[in-house]
């Protein structure tokens, strides 16, 4: 694919805030030619005393083993971006999480290829009332 | 195919976002290429009843028993 980024723009930001950025993700001003970030996940929920992370392990668990579809072949493109010199304004932007393999961006990125694999497992001792 | 993308002001004025999650993209900005995965697995064996000992987290049989449902 030729869509050329030749040309990046400025980013003025005056006010970001963003909480929290958490399990492999990313927050940029400015450019980026490629992002690709992978995140596994195992979720355990147990009404225990002690919590141990040991009995748990990726490979008991079929989805982390699931081999990743390749991705996508993208037609080729002869395209052009003419940005006539414009900037990118932000005035005001507040996120409180960004989470598992996310972005968060002000600028310019030509490829995003972003994973991410979820178990969730919650142990009760008992049913939970509504 | 050829084409020609023309940009000119972007002015962005207050967003507020609560949560991005799970492969997900927030960009004010140019792209040219985005693929997003996500893979999920809460099945209903993933959630365990039963008295647990203390110290005797049966985890490993369960992954058994989920994977053999699954």
């Amino acid at each position: 694919m030729q869509l050329t980024m030749s040309n990046p723009r400025e980013a003025k930001v005056q006010d970001i805030e963003v909480q929290d950025v958490i399990i492999g993700s990313g927050f940029i001003i400015g450019d980026l030619k490629q992002y690709r970030p992978q995140a596994q996940v195992l979720a355990v929920q147990q009404e225990k005393p002690t919590f141990r992370t040991d009995p748990y392990a990726f490979e008991d668990y079929k989805i982390f083993q699931l081999p990743a579809e390749p991705h996508e072949i993208l037609v080729d493109q002869n395209a052009h971006v003419d940005h006539h010199g414009s900037a990118i304004h932000v005035d005001s932007v507040h996120i409180k999480s960004v989470s598992t393999a996310s972005l968060f961006e002000v600028g310019g990125i030509e490829e995003i290829y972003s994973q991410s694999r979820i178990k969730h497992i919650r142990a009760l001792k008992n049913e939970q009332s509504r | 195919m050829a084409f020609t993308v023309h940009n000119y002001g972007l002015y962005v004025g207050d967003i507020n976002v609560t949560g991005l999650s799970s492969s997900s993209v927030f960009l004010i900005g140019d792209n040219k290429t985005i693929q997003l995965r996500s893979y999920f697995d809460t099945p209903p064996e993933s959630l365990i009843i039963k008295p647990l000992p203390a110290e005797q987290v049966q985890a490993g049989e369960d992954a058994t028993n989920d994977e053999q449902s699954s």
